[in-house]
């Protein structure tokens, strides 16, 4: 079980949060922490998601923060997504263009 | 007053759907949604009414996957809502553009456990690529115009819009126009999403390096090729690379059956040739397709020696399953076309590619031809369960059939098949022969019982001169045969193929082969008179038990000028060959028990 963080920036739409916390529950994570500001007269959101991985032995924890970012990525009203944690140097995503991001945010 | 001329939600977002050349409405009243139907009755729109809001659902998938256009079904609140729910699941699973449309009680009794008040947004979230909820009218146009936009952009999906009441007949004094979306600017204006952050000329270099050093290659066609409408790009991309080909459920018909190469469906229920060429390739070119679990069987073991090239329009298919050497992200359309301009200039060691084209044609041959030899004498004499009586062993194969039944498909100017789950699904996967993308209409992803017969539905509405066959099962018809009705009302001139096993085929399959026989559940053999059924709806209709009988009575069925219902009593313990077990690799998959 690795703990990570996510910061996200969206559209404060009504059904974001929601979605957010669908997406994350069903691409296999808990939510443990979360903080949420809005800016721009309320039209924009920043989300603070902490995350702890609820993994099968199948997945691997790469592929399974990988996978959670495009989902996240690809959302209609979410227009970044990185991730913050430090414990996560090992993770390989330079093969997923999508991912070159998030890998920067890593380094 | 005329109400035709009032600038009411309703009529607006009539003309809105109009302005996206939408055409046709699958749908169903109720309450909440009886301003959007008052509109209708005068509006140049057609509607359809289904019998079910899941058959509107679902006509809606069959219309949009026909014809590349926009399916778009309506329902009211609550109940009427839900019953659309499983239709939308099977578009998002399939990647079909849907517009779903619901009415929701008035605004001031959201909330409050109103009659028929069902948070619907929140049921849809999963199941949708956006859902709207129109909470004033000035929204209307805006939420209309981002909901094609979604429903169409990127990877398409079903996209849901729920419209209370009181928007529906609140009036507006401003005139109507297209407006372009206030948030689709705000959209605009943030940066981007950084759909590349990598060179892209690179990759595509990348890409033909793996193609040029290939000794094994194998294009693997998924039904993304046939969304983007990349036929021709494929045949094109084919005709260069000049390897074996292998598609996956959804992307059979993009590869013409007959195409030299081709070696048919990987997967569970696929070709051996298929499937033991990508576990011998040392380069996959996946083009359009999310390495399905059906289609790879065990990951860990699928095509364990080869290098992969992903291209896809989705970024988070890209390593989801399987990591890619090389993503190529985009529209088929175009990244084909780039693609096949770099590759050109990088030819293959040819005498090597045509040992490994050889081997996997003979595959063609020698596997599938004992495959179909071991099967038929296998079950020919209806031995294969001693618990069963061989008296209930008819004559008629319904592969055999399936495959008689191309001959008269091909005769007209167009033809669609949809199906529905189980072992008719996969026979007519296996036997039936395509020559275009979408030609074939099936629940791929979701596997959702009841599909065939409204997908058919909408299929023929949308291509009125195609020659639409509905192949189903026993059980799966009778998930949605009230949609019997829909077709006489509308005199769609569609075919129901009912292939009668009396039994749940598919699961009764696996019961017998994973279950030690214990039948649970599976029997039908009390089902209904299906022909009696088909003339209480004025469907003419005919059973046939004798392989005697198979092809005057496929000729009637495909020259009837009407719809019409063929029911084949066929053998109850025929199976679905070859077969991938649960949790083996594909090189594992076995002919018969
Ligand atoms: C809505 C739904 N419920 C249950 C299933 C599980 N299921 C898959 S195939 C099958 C049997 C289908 O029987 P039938 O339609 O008679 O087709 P056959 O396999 O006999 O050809 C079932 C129950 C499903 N796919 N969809």
């Amino acid at each position: 079980m690795s703990q990570q963080t996510v910061s996200i920036t969206a559209q404060n739409q009504p059904t974001v949060l929601e979605r957010l916390f669908q997406v994350t529950r069903f691409r296999g994570f808990t939510i443990t922490g979360c903080t949420v500001f809005s800016r721009q007269n309320e039209s924009v959101l920043d989300i603070e998601l902490t995350l702890q991985d609820a993994m099968d032995a199948s997945n691997t924890t790469e592929r399974a923060i990988g996978n959670l970012f495009n989902q996240l990525y690809k959302q209609t009203d979410i227009t970044t997504v990185n991730l913050k944690s430090a414990n996560l140097k090992s993770v390989n995503l330079e093969t997923c263009p999508e991912n070159s991001q998030m890998a920067h945010q890593i380094s | 007053m005329n109400k035709k001329m009032t600038n009411s939600g309703a009529n607006q977002t009539l003309s809105l759907l109009q302005q996206y050349g939408v055409t046709d409405i699958f749908g169903y009243p109720g309450g909440a949604i009886m301003p959007m139907y008052d509109a209708i009755y005068s509006s140049e729109i057609t509607h359809y009414l289904c019998r079910h809001e899941q058959g509107a659902a679902m006509a809606a998938i069959g219309y949009a996957r026909a014809s590349n256009k926009v399916g778009v079904c309506m329902a009211t609140s609550g109940p009427g809502a839900t019953n659309l729910i499983t239709g939308l699941a099977d578009a998002m699973s399939d990647s079909i553009p849907v517009i779903a449309i619901t009415g929701q009680v008035s605004t001031k009794a959201m909330g409050s456990d109103a009659f028929q008040e069902v948070d619907i947004i929140s049921l849809s979230l999963a199941c949708t690529k956006y859902s709207f909820q129109v909470k004033r009218l000035e929204d209307l146009a805006d939420c209309i115009h981002q909901a094609f936009s979604i429903a169409t952009s990127d990877r398409p999906g079903p996209v849901l819009i729920d419209i209370p009441k009181d928007v529906q007949v609140a009036v507006s004094n401003k005139p109507l126009e297209l407006v372009y979306s206030k948030r689709h600017l705000i959209a605009k204006s943030t940066p981007p999403k950084q759909k590349n952050g990598i060179n892209e000329k690179a990759q595509y270099e990348k890409a033909s390096e793996l193609i040029a050093s290939a000794k094994k290659p194998v294009l693997y066609v998924g039904g993304g090729v046939g969304m983007a409408r990349a036929d021709e790009q494929l045949a094109e991309l084919m005709q260069l690379l000049c390897a074996p080909t292998v598609a996956t459920l959804k992307g059979l018909g993009s590869v013409p059956y007959d195409r030299k190469l081709y070696l048919g469906m990987l997967g569970m229920h696929g070709t051996k040739a298929a499937n033991m060429a990508i576990q011998q390739s040392d380069l996959l070119v996946v083009l359009g397709a999310r390495f399905d679990d059906r289609a790879t069987g065990k990951l860990n073991e699928f095509a364990p020696n080869a290098k992969v090239i992903h291209m896809d329009i989705d970024p988070a298919e890209i390593n989801k399953r399987r990591t890619a050497d090389v993503p190529l992200l985009g529209s088929l359309k175009q990244t084909l076309a780039t693609l096949i301009e770099v590759v050109r200039e990088n030819r293959a060691n040819d005498a090597e590619r045509q040992e490994w084209n050889n081997y996997c044609v003979s595959q063609i041959e020698t596997l599938e031809k004992s495959a179909t030899e071991t099967r038929r004498s296998e079950e020919g004499n209806g031995s294969i369960d001693s618990k069963t009586p061989s008296t209930a062993v008819t004559a008629i194969d319904a592969t055999q059939l399936l495959y008689r039944l191309n001959q008269f498909l091909a005769v007209g100017p167009e033809m669609h098949v949809t199906t529905d789950v189980g072992q008719h699904q996969m026979w007519a996967a296996q036997y039936l022969q395509f020559t275009r993308s979408n030609q074939f209409i099936s629940s791929c992803g979701l596997g959702t019982m009841g599909f065939g017969i409204p997908a058919a539905i909408g299929a023929q509405i949308s291509k009125p001169n195609s020659l639409v066959v509905s192949v189903t099962g026993d059980g799966s018809f009778m998930m949605n045969m009230q949609e019997l009705a829909t077709i006489k009302r509308y005199k769609l001139p569609v075919k129901i193929l009912l292939l009668d096993n009396s039994r749940l085929g598919l699961v009764r399959q696996w019961q017998q082969l994973f279950f030690e026989q214990r039948y649970s559940e599976t029997d039908l053999s009390d089902n209904p008179d299906f022909v009696a059924i088909a003339k209480a709806f004025e469907i003419d209709a005919q059973t046939i038990t004798q392989e005697s009988e198979v092809v005057a009575a496929l000729q009637k069925m495909t020259e009837s000028k009407g719809a019409y219902l063929l029911h084949v009593r066929i053998n109850i313990f025929e199976n679905v060959w070859p077969l991938v077990p649960p949790e083996k690799a594909n090189h594992e998959m076995i002919d018969r028990v």
